[in-house]
């Protein structure tokens, strides 16, 4: 029988807090840069430029298909050998992950945008909306709150794959428990410790996405408020 | 006299499915009715009309003044879907604040005023999920009465309107066109047209086959297919 012994978790309270820290901050800016790139990049994907079209689709469809610790692996340690350019690890992580979370976000906006039934935004037109007026009243409240559920799953699939910042040495969750256990040969304590604090990150949202998908539109709920 | 002149318009999407040519007057204070089986291009025509197709040739003339704000031609379509993320009465609001350019209170007074015509007070605050299908359809109506354009075409505006509000929708088409407005109307209830219009056109394959009086296109009518479509009606 194993005999748990919390004490290591609070021995080691300082690296573990820094490396939660750590954690959400590299996740807020992927999540920044991400949603930015993503809408733009969806936008994009909806103009009638064909060059544009075709540049945000070729983007949307490499970085979707990439594996993210390929390209952490790829960006790390190939590019200093073949363009001789060096970039941090932590930078490395925001950079491949903005990336992949970026092109997810741009598929949903472009669905998002494309579901919205025509007779809507006809409609709006034909009783005397300009073209802007349609944009801001209609399509765009409506597509937000299309692709709200998908974005915040989106965002829930890309924290889950910051852990892989860890092959670079990123000091971020599971590269420092990574390195407490190598000295105190604790896992149990120290891998048990890492997916309660992921639980308590993620949790909170998974439960908000819920939320928000049971209050779609398109879904047809008869409850009266 | 105002009017909106079709003169041999045609729209095809390939060489035998499409409309036309065409040629139709339709005048103020009338009621137009089209009937005709299901892909003879009804849709196709009223779409053509209010110009959201691109005409492959012929043309479409508008005698009108324009008035500041005042919308001219306007549609309500086969599956009339409200504005999803609009309650009823933001719904029939918008337009009025943004296009006819009423202050809140007015757009307000105005819509609550439409709505109770189409027995909608007691539903203004649900969200168009919460709704039935007949009374989504009663919105959409609302929503384009409210703003009062001068040709005012439906697209089977009674296709989940049960038999009172069908009755209903029709008297309020009628005062409607004796406003000093056009009403075109697409439907299949037959006996409802009767009562209602002034012209009824019958469309088969894209091409009017007929058109007149409805005492004498839906009583008498000497074109074949007509008859044919009549009898099972």
């Amino acid at each position: 029988m194993y005999i748990w012994n919390w004490d290591w978790i609070w021995l080691y309270r300082e690296q573990l807090i820094d490396a939660t820290l750590l954690t959400l901050w590299l996740n807020v800016i992927v999540l920044i840069i991400g949603s930015l790139f993503g809408v733009l990049l969806g936008l994009l994907k909806r103009t009638r430029y064909k060059i544009f079209k075709v540049i945000a689709s070729v983007y949307i469809d490499l970085f979707r298909t990439l594996p993210v610790l390929v390209l952490l692996i790829w960006f790390y340690f190939c590019m200093p050998i073949l363009f001789d350019i060096k970039i941090s690890a932590f930078t490395t992580s925001v950079l491949v992950l903005s990336l992949n979370l970026s092109a997810f976000i741009a598929e949903i906006v472009d669905a998002g945008i494309e579901n919205i039934p025509r007779n809507h935004i006809e409609s709006a037109r034909l009783l005397g909306f300009s073209y802007w007026q349609t944009n801001k009243l209609i399509t765009l409240p409506i597509a937000l709150k299309n692709m709200t559920p998908p974005i915040v799953s989106q965002y829930i699939n890309s924290i889950k794959l910051s852990v892989l910042a860890s092959v670079i040495a990123v000091p971020e969750l599971l590269n420092v428990s990574q390195n407490i256990i190598s000295q105190t040969y604790r896992p149990l304590e120290f891998y048990t410790f890492l997916a309660v604090i992921f639980l308590i990150i993620l949790l909170p949202w998974t439960l908000w996405s819920k939320r928000l998908e049971s209050k779609s539109f398109f879904k047809n709920k008869k409850d009266k408020n | 006299m105002s009017f909106l002149k079709a003169e041999n318009i045609e729209k095809k999407y390939s060489s035998n499915i499409g409309i036309g040519p065409i040629s139709m007057l339709l005048e103020k204070n009338k009621i137009y009715s089209l009937i005709g089986p299901n892909a003879s291009g009804k849709t196709t025509l009223i779409r053509c009309l209010c110009f959201l197709e691109k005409l492959d040739s012929g043309s479409i003339t508008i005698n009108e003044t324009k008035e500041n704000n005042q919308l001219i031609t306007s549609v309500v379509f086969q599956q009339p879907e409200p504005w999803p993320h609009l309650t009823v009465l933001e719904n029939v609001m918008l337009p009025l604040i943004h296009v006819a350019k009423y202050n809140k209170k007015d757009a307000r007074l105005l819509a609550e005023e439409t709505l109770a015509n189409f027995g909608l007070l007691d539903r203004i605050k649900y969200f168009p999920h919460q709704l039935s299908g007949g009374l989504r359809q009663r919105v959409v109506h609302t929503r384009t009465f409210a703003m009062k354009p001068k040709y005012l075409f439906l697209d089977e505006p009674t296709s989940a309107l049960d038999p009172e509000w069908t009755e209903q929708l029709g008297k309020l088409l009628k005062n409607y066109a004796s406003d000093g407005n056009m009403v075109f109307i697409v439907a299949h209830q037959i006996n409802f047209l009767k009562k209602i219009s002034d012209i009824v056109y019958f469309i088969k394959n894209g091409l009017i086959l007929e058109e007149g009086h409805p005492s004498q296109v839906l009583g008498h009518p000497s074109n074949e297919s007509l008859q044919k479509f009549l009898e099972n009606a």
